[in-house]
């Protein structure tokens, strides 16, 4: 049996740059989350976007160490993106999310950037997030995003 | 739409906070606290626990998302 999650987007804001000097907002297929190292929670929820061109997921270093986690200790993966190039180190963590109010978790060997510190949310990327479903729908345009999973 | 099918916007809410970590409400309604680092949000967002907290950081300037 599949069941369909569907949830929207969140409008967050935007401050005028030389390129677009009139956006205010922008709207990002965003998920409340948290992630558990060894029995250690992160103590809030913060955001993670759904990242169709992320290969994996990806947390900022700074929530990593709040939990315990010794970042470089981790396998290394050169990476290039939101944040410049700079180095993801993994490490194995429990990803907790919040959809319309149902708690969902899952395992997830995880990357984590010193490079989305300043950005301050995850990316639920391609290994770990999107190969939990059947499918993963950005509806841009309509502004939801809609999740297939297969229920045993 | 909201998450019963309404878009949810956080864009004045947040807007008065750019640069710094924001901890919000988990019904999305209301700024609970603000500060310059991950490290003092947390610590300030514990007064707040009841409210589950969500915590982000508002960009300096709209930062595009290229990953």
């Amino acid at each position: 049996m599949i069941r369909t999650i569907t949830f929207p987007y969140i409008r967050f804001p935007a401050y005028p740059t030389d390129a677009f000097p009139v956006r205010t907002f922008i709207e990002r297929p965003a998920l409340q989350t948290t992630i558990e190292y060894q029995g250690k929670v992160f103590p809030n929820f913060f955001f993670s976007i759904i990242d169709s061109g992320a290969d994996s997921c990806v947390f900022p270093s700074v929530i990593g160490r709040q939990i315990g986690i010794d970042i470089y200790s981790g396998r290394s993966e050169a990476t290039v993106g939101v944040a410049g190039s700079g180095t993801t180190f993994y490490h194995s963590v429990t990803v907790h999310v919040s959809i319309q109010g149902q708690l969902y978790h899952f395992d997830c060997y995880a990357g984590f950037l010193d490079g989305l510190d300043q950005f301050g949310f995850g990316l639920l990327g391609h290994h770990g997030f999107f190969n939990l479903f059947e499918s993963v729908t950005l509806d841009s345009k309509k502004k939801f995003v809609e999740l297939k999973v297969e229920i045993p | 739409m909201n998450e019963q099918g309404q878009i949810i916007d956080l864009s004045e809410l947040l807007r008065p906070f750019k640069g710094k970590w924001v901890a919000i409400s988990g019904d999305k309604s209301q700024v609970l606290c603000t500060a310059f680092t991950i490290e003092e949000v947390l610590k300030e967002s514990e007064k707040y626990k009841g409210l589950e907290p969500i915590i982000l950081r508002v960009p300096d300037e709209h930062t595009a998302h290229l990953l």
